[in-house]
């Protein structure tokens, strides 16, 4: 039989960070919130430039994350077990910034939008418990790209000359990695 | 207009209800400061949450302490600072500057951390706001850096590096060897601050 619910221990071990910060009985309201959902290989989960209305948590399986431009398209890298997929757009109502396709048999767990702003208005203190994963998240990502910025937009301001249209691309790739969490 | 008028009239603020902008109201401290005014620095402690009531404020972070400094962002009237250190406890990871005179609304830290503990829907709310705020940062930085890597051509490439070397490295003109010392001094990883 196949399990509906994401289990206690399942969730301890894919989000440690959020399980910690939360009581038993708001642990108990997060996993009654996430519906299960899964991907075969090559499933398109959220495509660059559109909307998404949940919030995936992944908790097994690798998926593909690109940065995507009509028919351009450029990897960033892999998403595994304790990551999540559409934390932007649960805030702010934009459209997804990566396009991730399944790139195995992949098993996630969504919260949608309507969920979300009902627990922060129910259980405000399980809704910012997880805002603040979100918020460590995005910090660690925008900081550790700054200095990368900036040695690239001063290289490039030493020379701007020497590079060609290839490597300037290759270099603020790298930047984008950096800052979608791939190093 | 007085501040609790201004308070509700912020768009972040319409989940609020009206005792929890009474509460807010009567917390904050009034106050103007001066250009240049420094509200924090990189690095220190956080003692307030800000709310700029008139004016801007610049938010710096310092990569290499002598030369070269990422300037952030420009914050605008209604734009809460301040707010992520307090919550965490960390130190201020970027230093907030006015720019020409700015009239702030700030609420007090220990008046901060008792709403926080009391779990008042009002820090909750903040939470959100702060959260927004760096995902909006994020997407921007997404946005100026997608724009460079999908260029069709080498022009229109460095019209996009223009653009952000224009946001992010602000409007003071590395000379060349203060670019050759900086870029040096990043790569030999002398991280400085």
């Amino acid at each position: 039989m196949i399990e509906k619910m994401l289990t206690q221990e399942e969730f301890q071990d894919c989000f440690p960070q959020i399980a910690r910060d939360l009581k038993k009985s708001e642990l108990y309201t997060m996993l009654n919130s996430l519906e299960r959902c899964e991907f075969d290989t090559g499933e398109l989960v959220t495509r660059d430039g559109k909307t998404v209305d949940a919030l995936y948590f992944v908790v097994d399986g690798e998926l593909d994350c690109y940065l995507e431009n009509n028919s351009d398209r450029f990897k960033l890298g892999i998403i595994t077990k304790g990551q999540y997929i559409g934390e932007a757009a649960i805030l702010d109502g934009g459209p997804e910034s990566t396009t991730v396709i399944a790139a195995s048999k992949t098993r996630l767990f969504k919260m949608t939008h309507d969920r979300f702003q009902q627990l922060r208005a129910a259980e405000p203190r399980l809704a910012s418990t997880l805002l603040h994963a979100f918020c460590e998240v995005l910090i660690e990502r925008i900081q550790s790209s700054d200095e990368l910025l900036l040695r690239t937009l001063l290289k490039l301001k030493q020379d701007p000359d020497i590079f060609d249209t290839g490597t300037i691309r290759e270099m603020f790739a790298v930047v984008c990695q950096q800052l979608h969490g791939y190093e | 207009m007085d501040l609790g008028e201004f308070l509700r009239s912020i768009p972040d603020f319409d989940g609020l209800t009206d005792d929890d902008l009474t509460v807010l109201e009567k917390a904050m401290v009034i106050k103007s400061h001066d250009d240049g005014h420094v509200f924090f620095s990189q690095g220190s402690r956080s003692d307030n949450v800000y709310l700029i009531l008139e004016g801007e404020v610049s938010v710096k972070r310092h990569i290499n302490k002598q030369i070269a400094a990422l300037r952030l962002k420009q914050m605008h009237r209604g734009e809460l600072f301040g707010l992520y250190s307090l919550i965490t406890g960390r130190r201020h990871e970027a230093t907030c500057e006015a720019v020409g005179p700015v009239k702030t609304a700030s609420l007090p830290g220990p008046a901060f951390k008792l709403l926080y503990d009391m779990h008042s829907p009002l820090t909750h709310h903040f939470q959100y706001i702060v959260t927004r705020q760096l995902m909006q940062d994020y997407r921007s930085l997404v946005g100026l850096l997608r724009n460079i890597i999908f260029s069709s051509d080498a022009d229109e490439a460095r019209n996009y590096i223009d653009m952000t070397k224009t946001r992010y490295l602000g409007s003071v003109e590395l000379s060349e060897t203060d670019a050759q010392k900086a870029l040096a001094s990043l790569l030999a990883g002398k991280k400085t601050t």
